[in-house]
């Protein structure tokens, strides 16, 4: 397990080194020099640009300012922000809560929902509750997660005035944010449980299983389920790096604060420092759950942990 | 190596080898059609839609850019799915709009299609070192979730149409080298390549004739869901205003136009939504039935509907 774990740190290193490199080239790529913008509208002279740029870590070659900019990353410095002046890391931090509870929420609707739809249509192939699921599971992934915002708001906030649209004071208000941003990975997960049950329901220790006289339940829970989830978990630790990009338009839509609406806002603004820092820190959070996600596939699968391909 | 050349409904179900030949192709599509009826209804919806969009100045529909009416007006006969905020016809803009979003979805996922497939076939081909550099690029590019790396990309171009198509078709690079890469690699394990070079096949022989194929009902099923996923991708772009500027028609700028009346005028944006959902639907069982027809085997599988390229591909969300 341990020799498990040390190989995927290491195979995810090489890929944490492009993320840097990538989100780094981000400032390069953009048109117009970064000290120049800065002091845009200040009759700045040339001496003070250099001097900003420097302070910037902009000077030498490219390589070195590479260089500087990974050392300031490992001291946890994302730089500061040209629109607020404040540190990247204070802001993504002000930021960060509003968006975990979203994707928090995003991921029990998921998995709430998800599971059930997935089991139930599974169990019995072809049969009513599996042509409700696979109905439910088609339109979740083809309905923009977008316009599922705006529906539920127009239903439960404009129409029916149960829950509220805008606001992040209470639980309410994560409601249909939730439920907009869940949906689409709910379907997915049913999918995708559903056809792995049917393949392990027609496996030979399953039909040994139910020779033996096996209950329904027993074989679900203790035979056919274990087996048919371990390779949902991949889905999900996937997924929940959508989430926390599909929190970027919820965010937008709800009027909700969060790293989401932060990105889009800087984007307009071209504050390049903000936008490196939320990049930065979403693709190292993908990166981290996946590995995480691995790992939690392995303790479940032990075909996994002993390097077995599937 | 007897094509059937009798009528296409006479011997649908025993098949020559691959030749493309059309009374081949018309069987096919006979047995498929019978097998899989909605995705005969999805292949037929597409090519209308695609129609619609090309001709949509031929049509009698309002300019999508003019006044015709107060604005919210109801569905009416006159405007059949009403007026927009400003008063412009809804059903014009969402048919001038299909022209605008499918353009840049088929643009880019040609365009990722085309980067991508290569690439993933490349490293899959080439030696080990090879294909590690590639395919650790496209990790990396993975490790980004679509929507932010699209993002990204409209960070460093600026906003505009060329920008939602350039951002979505590299976002989905990667996902065409992944899909490519993996059958790849097992078929070059084969006998029949070892045979193929035995016999002097040059490389690109070897993958055009005898990998390609093999590949190639997995990719039309690919490159035809990613066209709903890359409609999505751009409407999500479009929407939070990253794309084509106001008066143009669009389906993710105008649902987005939408959403401040959705209390009073619901139909501004549900017009565009629906053809948004309408278009990832269609795509999905369009790309089940047509590679049907390149591999009947697909056929006599479970279709289970919108199945596991679904969960390498959705997920803009």
């Amino acid at each position: 397990m341990l020799v498990f774990i040390l190989r995927r740190l290491l195979a995810a290193i090489p890929v944490l080194f492009g993320i840097t490199v990538l989100v780094f080239l981000i400032l390069h790529l953009i048109p117009g020099d970064p000290a120049q913008i800065l002091l845009f509208g200040s009759g700045a002279t040339p001496a003070q640009v250099a001097a900003l740029d420097k302070q910037l870590g902009l000077t030498g070659s490219i390589f070195s300012q590479y260089g500087h900019y990974v050392v300031q990353l490992l001291h946890g410095n994302l730089g500061y922000s040209y629109a607020s002046h404040e540190t990247v890391l204070t802001e993504i931090s002000q930021q960060l809560p509003y968006t975990i509870n979203l994707a928090l929420g995003g991921l029990v609707v998921a998995l709430g929902v998800g599971i059930p739809l997935g089991i139930a249509a599974g169990v019995r192939p072809g049969g009513v509750t599996d042509k409700v699921a696979t109905g439910v599971a088609v339109l979740g992934v083809a309905i923009p997660y977008f316009w599922l915002a705006i529906l539920l708001v127009l239903l439960f906030a404009v129409k029916l005035r149960v829950l509220p649209a805008l606001g992040t004071g209470s639980v309410n208000a994560l409601i249909l944010p939730a439920i907009a941003l869940g949906w689409g990975f709910a379907a997915i997960i049913a999918r995708l449980l559903r056809n792995n049950l049917i393949e392990v329901y027609q496996s030979p220790y399953m039909i040994v299983a139910r020779a033996k006289g096996l209950s329904e339940w027993r074989l679900l829970w203790h035979h056919a389920l274990r087996n048919a989830i371990s390779s949902t978990v991949t889905i999900v630790g996937l997924q929940f790096g959508y989430l926390l990009a599909g929190a970027v338009a919820i965010e937008v839509i709800f009027g909700r604060p969060g790293l989401g609406a932060f990105l889009v806002a800087r984007i307009q603004q071209k504050d390049v420092p903000s936008i490196q820092g939320v990049v930065l820190f979403v693709a190292v959070v993908y990166l981290i759950a996946n590995l995480l996600v691995d790992v939690v596939h392995a303790l479940l699968d032990p075909r996994i942990r002993q390097g077995w391909s599937r | 190596m007897t094509a059937p050349t009798a009528s296409a409904a006479a011997a649908p179900v025993r098949l020559a080898p691959p030749r493309n030949r059309p009374a081949v192709l018309r069987a096919r599509f006979m047995l498929a059609a019978r097998r899989d009826p909605v995705g005969l209804v999805a292949t037929i919806s597409a090519v209308l839609l695609g129609l619609a969009a090309l001709i949509a100045p031929l049509l009698p529909l309002a300019d999508p850019a003019a006044l015709v009416g107060a604005g919210q007006l109801h569905p009416s006969a006159a405007h059949l799915l009403g007026t927009d905020q400003l008063g412009r016809d809804v059903l014009s803009r969402t048919v001038y709009g299909a022209r605008h979003t499918l353009v840049t979805a088929v643009l880019s996922t040609a365009l990722a299609a085309a980067i991508g497939i290569p690439l993933g076939v490349l490293a899959g081909y080439l030696s080990r070192w090879h294909s590690g550099v590639v395919m650790r690029v496209m990790d990396v590019l993975l490790a980004f979730p679509g929507l932010l790396l699209a993002l990204v990309i409209v960070t460093v171009l600026g906003p505009g149409v060329t920008t939602v198509v350039l951002a979505v078709a590299i976002s989905y690079i990667p996902i065409f080298a992944r899909v490519a890469y993996g059958p790849t690699k097992s078929v070059r394990a084969q006998d029949y390549i070892s045979a193929a070079k035995v016999v002097g096949c040059r490389p690109i022989r070897i993958v055009g004739r005898h990998v390609l194929p093999v590949l190639s009902s997995e990719l039309i099923v690919v490159i035809s869901s990613a066209i709903g996923w890359t409609t999505l991708l751009a409407a999500t772009l479009d929407f939070l205003g990253f794309g084509i500027r106001p008066p143009s028609p669009d389906w993710g700028a105008d649902l987005s136009a939408g959403v401040q009346y959705l209390g009073q005028a619901w139909w501004i944006s549900a017009a565009p939504g629906i053809a948004i959902t309408v278009t990832i639907l269609i795509a999905n069982y369009m790309g089940d039935f047509l590679a049907s027809m390149t591999d009947p085997a697909r056929l006599r599988q479970d279709r289970g509907k919108i199945k596991d390229t679904t969960t390498l591909i959705a997920g803009e969300g």
